[in-house]
């Protein structure tokens, strides 16, 4: 018997005017700001213009850039959660 | 009758009633259709955005949402349940991103409204790697996996993009330099996109996968399932290849520990004509005897639909779990045919 009640996926999303607000929140605005974030996966600067995610891991809050690879291992590691 | 008969008999009825009779048909639209109103709200946001973020805000997630309820609703059609009944979009902001972290999500940027091809490939990425038969295809090996994303990918959004753009975009920053970049995956991938013009890939790949998602999920991938979903892959790639004629495709059933399938085509008009549906029946009975626990039957053009048809009708005596999906077209050397597959589960 096929599954007819299938729920919805839920996809969370932080806009673009909210970034910094949101960054402020969190605290690292600044550093944000001023350069001073890396990606977590290739330990490049993450910019306004590369930032493609972030997330929580050890209390710390991760960047993620927008470069293929960095995408992939996003993709890989939120299909293993 | 004379027509003040006739005003007070129908005419005052229609009047008074056909007012909730067209507010009900309306409530029905919204009802069944909820992803089209969405998208005229969309449009109507779009129109609105200069009055502000909140309106570009719903905008974006608007436009976002409709395309993949549309794609997911078509998807569904094709095989009930391959995807989830499309998406919810959620902004995050300063008053609960802290919550969302702390459950263990990962925030994705939407940018402005003028990136937004951009931003909706992104979101139907995001939708395929973490809600499209997350529990199935963690089974799948890391090629294999990474190709069907990118295929399901592309799948919604062709199947939802009026100009093509959000596609375009997606083709030429994503798959194109991904394909070009990994040969591995570029040989899954065009496997895949064959799949899908033969009608196995929703209709069987998903289905499978999502049925192995069912039986074992949450065991942890092991190297045992990998060969199996490897091997399973491996198995219809001879029916993504075929080109009519019968010596292609050597092995017409797949049985492992937990994928335990067979293949019928039924095709072949001459044998239809001369010995009837006998040979069909044999081949079934057959396939159940040795282990099968699912026959998925495909048929292309009228006659053999319609010969798919009477075969069901011949064994359901037999069998009670017998299913025929929506029929479709399929193509045969460009010319457009209609096409059925058929699937006969048989319980243990």
């Amino acid at each position: 018997m096929e599954e007819k009640d299938i729920k919805k996926e839920e996809l969370d999303f932080v806009y673009d005017d909210d970034l910094m607000p949101v960054f402020e929140k969190l605290g690292i605005k600044e550093d944000f700001i001023n350069g001073k974030l890396v990606c977590y996966y290739c330990n490049k600067k993450v910019t306004n213009e590369n930032l493609s995610a972030f997330f929580l891991e050890d209390g710390q809050i991760r960047l993620v850039c927008n470069e293929k690879d960095c995408s992939e291992k996003l993709g890989k590691r939120e299909q293993n959660l | 009758m004379t027509i003040s008969e006739f005003i007070s008999s129908y005419v005052f009825p229609v009047v008074q009633w056909g007012g909730w009779g067209l507010f009900g048909a309306l409530l029905w639209y919204v009802f069944k259709h909820g992803e089209k109103v969405d998208k005229w709200i969309s449009r109507f946001n779009g129109f609105l955005m200069w009055l502000g973020i909140n309106r570009e805000k719903k905008y974006v997630a608007g436009d976002i949402r409709w395309r993949i309820n549309s794609a997911s609703k078509k998807i569904n059609k094709e095989a009930e349940g391959i995807v989830t009944k499309g998406v919810d979009i959620v902004w995050v902001d300063q008053e609960n991103v802290e919550s969302f972290l702390r459950s263990g999500k990962v925030m994705i940027r939407m940018r402005h409204h003028s990136n937004q091809d951009r931003n909706i490939s992104t979101a139907v990425m995001h939708y395929v790697k973490t809600g499209v038969l997350h529990t199935g295809k963690i089974y799948l090996p890391d090629k294999i996996k990474e190709a069907l994303n990118l295929s399901l990918t592309k799948k919604i959004l062709s199947e939802e993009s009026d100009k093509g753009t959000s596609l375009e975009y997606f083709c030429s920053n994503e798959l194109d330099p991904l394909l070009k970049n990994d040969k591995e995956i570029e040989k899954q991938f065009s496997t895949i996109e064959l799949m899908e013009y033969k009608g196995l890939l929703t209709r069987i790949l998903l289905r499978e996968i999502r049925a192995l998602g069912k039986k074992i999920y949450p065991k942890r991938p092991n190297d045992e399932i990998l060969k199996e979903t490897q091997s399973f892959f491996n198995f219809l790639e001879p029916f993504a290849n075929h080109r009519g004629g019968d010596n292609d495709i050597k092995e017409w059933q797949f049985l492992d520990k937990n994928i335990q399938i067979g293949i019928l085509y039924v095709a072949k008009q001459t044998k239809l004509d001369c010995e009837g549906l006998n040979p069909y029946v044999k081949q079934i009975d057959k396939k159940i005897k040795s282990g099968c626990k699912k026959i998925y039957v495909f048929g292309r053009r009228g006659n053999n639909v319609v010969a798919i048809k009477e075969l069901l009708r011949l064994i359901e005596d037999q069998i009670t779990n017998i299913k025929i999906n929506r029929e479709y077209y399929s193509e045969i050397r460009g010319e457009k045919v209609p096409a059925i597959c058929a699937t006969i589960s048989i319980k243990d």
